[in-house]
């Protein structure tokens, strides 16, 4: 009878750890999913910290996004309270600026972190940033490169006992408790291209989206239309540095932003922002935010039901 | 003298390569074989651009590898 107490505490001291070691960050669950993700923490380092107190309709609390002048390359920063997700990480030049800019925004732990794609422009700095801070959950795509600068993020991730979540289109997490964010893309196993194998996710707090696109082309635009996406944003993330390979007119309406933003870097060889895209843009009335012509990071900030926008020099 | 590179991506007329010391550099793509994809390693000896084939096969093994204990 002794042993059979004890083996039933045992149980209960499981399952609790079971049900509250999820910290804040909600692993996806869809009802596709056969197999949910293990909730075990990956992270030794990463303190578990408890979910913001009673969620109301409207926080208090406001939450910025930072798209990062990082070049010809992208990198978004998005903070609630405590709570970080940074979206790709600039190239491998801009590595050791990036992690003391980082540093500099007061940031220690990223909750969350999105490797749209395998390319250098966005995965660069990945590595330095997993090294430097502390790290909880990492959603990249699983599709492989050959280059040095994915090894060096897989390596870092290996390192540090680290695990990668697969993107589950459909799925959400939150960042803080009330930060909803909803991945939509990519929704195929294979493409031709790794541009196409961006993860696309949409933030929504407190009623205003953001649309982050990664280097998400047409064929993936097509495909979260046709699956039906909520792709409705404030603000939308360009795809691909506003080059014609992505922002359909069609995934532009769906989206139709108020502002959009442009990581590009000045005087690029390969002459992004296109101008058809600008145009589109344009003639959609849209407000265009551009890196190369920033001078500096473009901070948006949402208060309430406010939206506003700054430039960080 | 030759030098091995990846190539990274590909923007407009460029293949954007990664060199062995990861800075990256520009390749017009008419200077590449017409055939060679993202990934591809390249083999740079002068004028001419060769794809390193072997080289390319026996690196994605070695990064499948690594990818496979990582993602869940």
């Amino acid at each position: 009878m002794k042993k059979l107490q004890s083996l039933l505490a045992v149980l209960l001291i499981i399952s609790a750890v079971v049900f509250t070691g999820c910290g804040q960050v909600n692993l996806p669950t869809t009802p596709s999913q056969t197999s949910t993700p293990s909730v075990t923490s990956t992270t030794p380092t990463t303190p578990t910290t408890t979910p913001a107190q009673s969620p109301t309709s409207s926080s208090s609390q406001p939450l910025t996004v930072s798209f990062l002048n990082v070049g010809q390359a992208d990198c978004t920063v998005i903070q609630y309270g405590n709570s970080a997700m940074i979206i790709d990480a600039g190239g491998n030049s801009g590595a050791t600026s990036l992690v003391t800019k980082l540093k500099n925004m007061n940031i220690s732990k990223f909750d969350v972190v999105v490797g749209t794609h395998p390319h250098e422009d966005h995965i660069g700095g990945l590595d330095a940033v997993i090294n430097n801070f502390n790290i909880g959950t990492i959603y990249m795509p699983k599709v492989s490169h050959n280059t040095k600068t994915f090894e060096d993020v897989l390596l870092a991730i290996k390192n540090k006992g680290l695990t990668v979540t697969t993107p589950v289109p459909g799925a959400s997490f939150t960042l803080g408790g009330d930060v909803q964010c909803t991945i939509l893309a990519p929704n195929s196993q294979s493409y031709s291209e790794l541009n196409s194998y961006s993860i696309v996710l949409k933030v929504t707090f407190n009623g205003k989206a953001f649309l982050f696109t990664g280097d998400a082309e047409v064929d993936s635009e097509r495909e979260m239309l046709a699956k039906g996406y909520d792709l409705k944003a404030e603000v939308l993330k360009v795809g691909h540095h506003g080059s014609t390979s992505s922002t359909s007119t069609e995934f532009l309406k769906a989206a139709s932003p108020e502002y959009a933003v442009i990581f590009v870097g000045v005087n690029n060889t390969y002459g992004h922002p296109h101008q058809e895209t600008l145009d589109k843009l344009n003639a959609a009335g849209v407000k265009i935010y551009r890196t190369d012509l920033s001078g500096g990071d473009i901070k948006f900030v949402v208060s309430g039901d406010k939206i506003s926008v700054s430039v960080v020099k | 003298m030759s030098m091995k590179v990846t190539i990274d991506r590909f923007e407009g007329n460029f293949a954007v390569c990664e060199k062995a010391d990861r800075t990256m550099i520009d390749i017009p793509k008419d200077k590449i074989p017409v055939e060679a994809k993202e990934g591809d390693i390249l083999v740079i000896e002068g004028d001419s651009i060769k794809i390193d084939t072997a080289g390319t096969v026996k690196r994605k093994k070695s990064i499948d590898k690594l990818m496979n204990d990582l993602w869940k």
